[in-house]
């Protein structure tokens, strides 16, 4: 059976001067669709790279990217920005709102380039905002500029959600309700995700667990019942 | 290099290398640019002075109206401050040149000073091909770059005067080889002067020995002085110099005026004796002729009486003889009546005794015969009684005696009969004899008669023909005299119109007496005029030129400047922004603040300094030398010497570094403030903000959604709006005030000579003419086909005072204050409204007013040459762009003054405005004595073209470094913009938007910025260029205050170019920025 994404054998080498970093060695997984994975690893370990790979930000020296059956390791710059336009919904750690627009407007900013996005008001209101739906993103706490970052991923709609230490930035409750919003939306949704993160506590909340190493996959794990983010500790 | 920090600052500037070269290339163009600029006048005045120095031109030129002799040049030579002093002739000349006569100075040339360094050789010449002329008949002649058609080397020429008197009475040769080509710095600008030969107008010159000349007297003395040496022409010092030497000799030159005049004046009286003399001469002869004449005419009359007299004396005497022989002639006819009467009774009588004796006769004849027959029978009967007797011899005696006796008896009365016949017959022939003797008488007595007769016949012709003859005689001899009479009346005539003529003649010669008397009255002081080398066209022309570019670069590089300095600091600041990390660090790490802001302001430092070093080299260089090769177009120098103006690089250096620099410490020090734990921290982001067009419902809801987020972003940023309305803006303003400069300047040209100007010519009188003496001018122009219309006026130099300003201005009196506004537009510029010119008071022009802060109805000062002062109403302002006017009716002139008002000039209207038309035209009324000079406004208009003309090339320069300048601001704030955005950007790259969707994200902003700083530009280059107006404006001029429609056209389209430019630069960057950008973490 086709996996909904499949990496297989990507290489990702940048050359430094003289020397070859090899930042993905050969990296093989696949993602099931409305599977919630979970990438860890730790740092330099190549996360980054296999997350712009995936996100269409980078493309793989070698190797083949499968996602929804359109091999997208050959696409060239053009392509690549549709990919993202269409099939990816980014999270980053840092949220990355437009300061200057609010958090509604950053939804919409991203709504409005795709081609069936879902009402950005109701995404707001599924990520528990509406009521900042008018507020610029200073005026808005990490958690709640991470919520709008999540909804603005959703609401394009996307084939694929990636997620970059969503946490990362956030203290423990707000990182933890961040966490079991992507889960608990995804579930619903049924949207496929994949969250990249060194951080191995919140592993178990994830169908599946792809622990990466010097570019390398160093083993898959699936978990047949995932934990619910509420009962993980960390 | 043992310090880490200096190390860190090094590496920071190889790191952000176009950075650091766009706050050096900023800070070079501005500092640059103004260096540039503002040494470019300088350094024009210092290429003229060292040229001048070189060729060693004269401080002072001294002409006068008489010229020179040698007394003169020893007394000027004795003036203790003379260094050089220089006698030398010129002439003018019409030379042939591709068929075209053209008028020439004709210079001398001191041949045995010429190649020495001889300080005395003034007006050195540069010989820039060929050589000095060796012999007589070879000249130099110069390149003029304005003059299309150039003599060359091997060229030849042939002079003429162009006036009646021949050019051999000033020269020795007049033709001529050029074998030479020269510059001088006596000649620097186009412009040749002014002459009253050919049309007017100087062409060009050459040089030839001055050997070739024998004027008496010298035409110009030129004189260097020793304390002029190395002082800098265009500096008061030198002035200063020159004043004290000038009004000495303008005492000299009173003094030997005064020598000059009395010499003038005397010998002018030799002349005038002599003519004196020689009229009276000429009266006395004239006298003496008459006399003969008149005598003469008497003498013919009393001839003609004599005649007349003779005729009639002849005439009686004549008729005395006719009648006389009349007489005779009646009484021959008397005497011959009686002879015819007497003839015919004697005749009658004759007849008479003829028939009587006739009858006679027929009986004498009859008895004659009868007798004869009968005495023929006796004989016959005798003969026979003899024959019988003879025959019968035998008879009878008796018988026979008897018969004997019987004949003898019978013989001898037959002899007897016969006597008695014989003797009647011959009484009958003696009778008849006397019969016809009678009738012989008779006869005789008629052929007397006849004869008589015939005489009588024959006088009576002859008187006849006498008196016809004599008759046709008197008849001629009375014509003769008629025809001697009527002659005479003609000698009478002649005599009486000779007489008129002689006297006519000799009035004349009176009146010729009288007006040389008048003229020696009237002979002008000759006049030295003493001419400073600052007051020499070429001189000042030139220093006007360097003048106005000094005008453009009071405002316009410090404007430009000012613009340079804010987009460097701007840059700086948002430098500082950016590391504000760094810093916090660093000062978390212990650092001092002085040496935290050092790598700050070393880096700025380094920048600036080296941005200000290389612009200043440049700009000395570049600016001058641009600006000074488009006036070389016009003016014959050298190439520009181009110095280091310290003070210029002082000070835009100074500024240069010490904003860059100062935005640096000042934005270190602002970061340096705040404690190290908020500057680890990611600064706190700018909070969005509502902004009021979100008020307006239904504008914002008819927004797209990018419009909004431009609308906002551009808000947001208020100091980056701030800075780019202001740079674009600045740089727009720059351009329309460069535009701007050159319309103001080009349209002095079109107002002034097309507008206000409306006559086509001027012409200049000899002498100034008295109204009555105007007939005989306006009668040759009113001649003149060429000319449609023409007004008499006077123009005079005068100095307007108000309180202690005063200002050199032309008073102009027109013949006619109505007609004038034919010739010259008098009106507001303002309201466009006519100024009328009345007899109250005068108009004034319009700078002049300005310039002594007058309004109408004030009253100014005119100080004429004779330092008089008059006080006059001002009753009008009226637009004028080139020098100053003043214009006063004749009326009110003549009651001001005192005096009639005499024309020394006038403007005039031609059908036709073309070069054939015009040289012509003023060949022709050249020709005429009373006429100095001619004068047309499309010359004007044209030369005055070129003069401004080369600010075209000033100003482009101004327009390619506002350019120039644009861009670099453009490039630098969206730079700036681009940078302070960046994660933004690769998120919304990350989002998926396209690269076009990306810059438009990014240049809407952009755009929508440039098109508000152009807007704002556009207004602030009125008041930009209002400002470099009014501060620039040159004395004698006023710019247009207009800035043509197109001017903001093109200020905004190149702007908007180059934004576009800049735009498509940024695009590659943008298309550049990696979205890994967006993963890390917020500085």
């Amino acid at each position: 059976m086709a996996k909904y994404i499949e990496l297989n054998e990507i290489r990702k080498i940048y050359q430094m001067g003289e020397v070859e970093i090899k930042a993905l060695d050969g990296m093989s997984f696949s993602v099931d669709r409305e599977e919630f994975v979970i990438i860890v690893g730790s740092s330099g370990a190549g996360k980054s790279t296999v997350l712009n790979i995936l996100g269409g930000m980078d493309s793989p020296t070698s190797g083949e990217i499968i996602v929804d059956g359109n091999e997208i390791s050959g696409y060239d710059e053009r392509e690549l920005t549709s990919y993202r336009r269409h099939d990816i919904g980014f999270v980053f750690q840092f949220y990355n709102l437009v300061q200057n627009l609010t958090a509604l407007e950053n939804v919409e900013l991203a709504a409005q380039i795709c081609k069936n996005p879902l009402d950005s008001e109701m995404v707001l209101k599924q990520v528990g905002l509406e009521y900042r739906k008018d507020n610029f993103p200073a005026q808005l706490s990490g958690g709640e500029q991470q919520r709008v970052a999540i909804a603005r991923a959703l609401a394009k709609n996307p084939k694929l959600l990636l997620c970059d230490e969503p946490t990362g930035a956030l203290d423990y409750n707000t990182g933890k309700a961040i966490l079991k919003l992507l889960q608990d939306t995804c579930r619903e949704m049924g949207m496929t995700v994949v969250v990249v993160t060194h951080n191995t506590a919140i592993v178990p909340m994830a169908d599946k667990v792809i622990r990466i190493r010097n570019g390398k996959v160093e083993n898959i794990s699936l978990n047949e019942n995932p934990i619910p983010v509420e009962r993980i500790e960390w | 290099m043992r310090n880490p920090l200096l190390k860190d600052t090094f590496r920071e500037i190889k790191g952000t290398l176009s950075k650091f070269f766009s706050i050096f290339a900023i800070v070079a163009l501005g500092v640059g640019f103004f260096a540039g600029i503002k040494a470019t006048s300088p350094d024009m005045k210092i290429t003229a002075d060292k040229y001048f120095d070189e060729y060693n031109l004269m401080d002072m030129r001294v002409i006068s109206t008489i010229g020179f002799n040698d007394k003169d040049v020893d007394i000027i030579k004795k003036v203790s401050e003379a260094q050089g002093v220089l006698p030398t002739y010129s002439i003018d000349a019409l030379i042939n040149v591709d068929n075209k006569e053209m008028a020439f100075k004709v210079l001398s040339l001191p041949m045995n000073k010429i190649k020495k360094p001889d300080r005395s050789y003034i007006n050195r010449t540069k010989l820039v091909k060929g050589r000095y002329p060796e012999k007589l008949g070879e000249a130099v002649a110069e390149k003029n770059k304005m003059l299309k058609s150039n003599l060359s080397i091997g060229s030849k020429v042939k002079l003429s005067s162009g006036t009646d008197k021949d050019i051999g009475e000033s020269l020795k040769n007049n033709e001529f080889t050029i074998v030479g080509i020269v510059e001088t710095p006596y000649y620097v600008s186009a412009e040749r002067g002014t002459t009253d030969i050919g049309n007017g107008k100087i062409d060009s010159f050459i040089m030839i020995s001055e050997k070739n000349f024998k004027i008496p007297r010298y035409t110009d003395i030129f004189l260097t002085f020793k304390e002029t040496e190395g002082v800098f022409s265009y500096n008061d010092e030198y002035d200063n110099i020159l004043e004290p030497i000038r009004k000495k000799l303008n005492n000299i030159g009173k003094v030997r005026s005064k020598e000059a005049y009395n010499e003038i004046v005397s010998e002018a009286n030799k002349k005038l004796d002599i003519s004196r003399k020689e009229l009276q001469k000429a009266e006395e002869e004239s006298k003496k002729e008459l006399n003969k004449a008149y005598q003469e005419i008497l003498d013919g009359e009393n001839k003609i009486v004599k005649g007349e007299k003779e005729l009639h004396d002849k005439e009686i005497e004549f008729n005395k003889i006719v009648k006389e022989a009349e007489e005779k002639i009646l009484s021959g006819k008397k005497d011959l009546k009686r002879g015819e009467e007497e003839y015919n009774q004697k005749s009658q009588e004759f007849n008479k005794i003829k028939n009587k004796a006739e009858t006679e006769f027929i009986k004498g004849e009859k008895e004659i015969k009868f007798a004869e027959k009968e005495l023929n029978e006796k004989e016959a009967e005798l003969n026979e009684l003899k024959t019988f007797l003879e025959t019968n011899t035998n008879l009878p005696e008796e018988e026979r005696i008897g018969l004997e006796k019987k004949y003898s008896g019978g013989i001898e009365q037959l002899e007897y009969g016969k006597r008695e016949l014989e003797k009647s017959k011959a009484k009958l022939e003696n009778k008849k004899n006397q019969l016809s003797m009678a009738e012989k008488e008779i006869i005789a007595g008629k052929e007397k008669l006849d004869s008589s007769k015939k005489q009588i016949v024959l006088e009576e012709k002859k008187l006849q023909e006498g008196k016809g003859k004599a008759e046709s005689e008197f008849v001629t001899g009375h014509k003769k005299l008629a025809n001697s009479r009527k002659e005479l009346e003609n000698g009478k005539r002649e005599y009486e119109e000779g007489k008129r003529e002689a006297e006519e003649k000799l009035a004349d010669a009176h009146k010729k007496i009288a007006d040389g008397e008048e003229e020696i009255k009237d002979i002008k002081d000759p006049k030295w005029y003493v001419i400073k080398r600052n007051q020499t066209f070429d001189f000042i022309d030139y220093e006007m030129a360097a003048d106005r570019i000094d005008a453009i670069s009071k405002v316009f590089p410090v404007f430009f400047f000012l613009i340079a300095a804010l987009v460097s600091l701007t840059t700086m600041t948002r430098m500082v922004d950016e590391q504000r990390t760094y810093i916090g660090t660093l000062k978390a790490l212990g650092y001092s603040k002085f040496s935290i802001a050092l790598k700050y302001i070393i880096y700025a430092g380094i920048a600036s300094i080296s941005g200000s070093i290389f612009g200043v080299l440049i700009g000395f260089k570049v600016f001058p030398t641009i600006i000074f090769n488009a006036y070389r177009i016009m003016y014959t120098m050298p190439s520009i010497v181009t110095i280091f103006n310290w003070p210029y690089a002082i000070i835009s250096m100074a500024f240069g570094v010490f904003t860059t620099t100062l935005a640096a410490l000042i934005s270190s020090y602002k970061e340096l403030k705040e404690t190290p734990a908020l500057l680890i921290r990611p600064k706190v982001q700018k909070s969005g903000k509502r902004i009021f067009l979100e008020r307006i419902k239904f504008i914002w809801s008819r927004m797209n959604f990018s419009q909004k987020v431009t609308a906002r972003n551009i808000i947001r940023y208020k100091k980056k709006l701030f800075m780019t309305i202001l740079g674009v803006g600045g740089c727009t303003a720059l351009m329309l005030a460069g535009f701007g400069l050159k319309d103001s300047i080009v349209d002095i040209v079109d107002k002034q000579f097309n507008e206000i100007y409306e006559y086509d010519m001027t012409i200049g009188l000899k002498n100034q003419t008295r109204s009555e003496k105007q007939g005989d001018i306006k009668n040759i122009l009113n001649k003149n086909k060429g000319i449609s219309d023409y007004i008499f006026a006077n123009e005079k130099n005068i100095n307007v005072i108000v309180g202690k300003e005063e200002k050199v201005a032309f008073l102009v009196v027109p013949e006619d204050i109505d007609d004038l506004r034919n010739f010259i537009n008098l009106k507001s510029r303002t309201t466009n409204e006519k100024v009328p010119l009345t007899n109250d008071g005068v108009v004034i022009t319009e700078k002049l007013a300005k310039m002594l802060q007058v309004q109408v109805g004030d009253e100014v000062y005119i100080k004429d040459e004779d330092n008089r002062k008059i006080r006059v109403k001002v009753s009008g302002i009226a637009e004028n762009y080139v020098s100053h006017y003043i214009y006063m009716s004749p009326i009110l002139f003549e009651r001001l003054y005192n005096q009639e008002i005499r024309y020394d000039g006038l403007l005039a209207k031609t059908v036709d405005t073309s070069k054939g038309f015009e040289n012509k035209l003023s060949t022709n009324l050249l020709k005429n004595p009373e006429i100095s000079s001619v004068n047309f406004i499309t010359g004007m208009s044209s030369s005055f073209e070129d003069t401004v003309g080369s600010l075209n090339h000033v100003v482009l320069v101004l327009i390619v470094s506002a350019g120039a300048l644009a861009f670099v601001v453009l490039y630098n704030l969206t730079n700036v913009n681009i940078s302070e955005r960046l994660r933004e950007i690769a998120t919304i790259k990350v989002l998926g938007f396209y690269d076009n969707e990306v810059s438009s994200y990014v240049y809407r902003e952009n755009i929508i910025l440039t098109i508000i700083g152009t807007i704002l530009g556009l207004f602030m280059g009125v008041f930009l260029h209002r400002y470099i107006i009014l501060t620039g404006e040159i004395d004698s001029m006023m710019f247009s205050r207009d800035i043509r429609f197109v001017s903001y056209i093109y200020s905004a389209i190149l702007t908007i170019l180059f934004a576009a430019s800049v735009n498509f630069v940024m695009y590659f960057r943008l298309k550049d920025i990696k979205m890994v950008e967006s993963l890390k973490s917020v500085e």
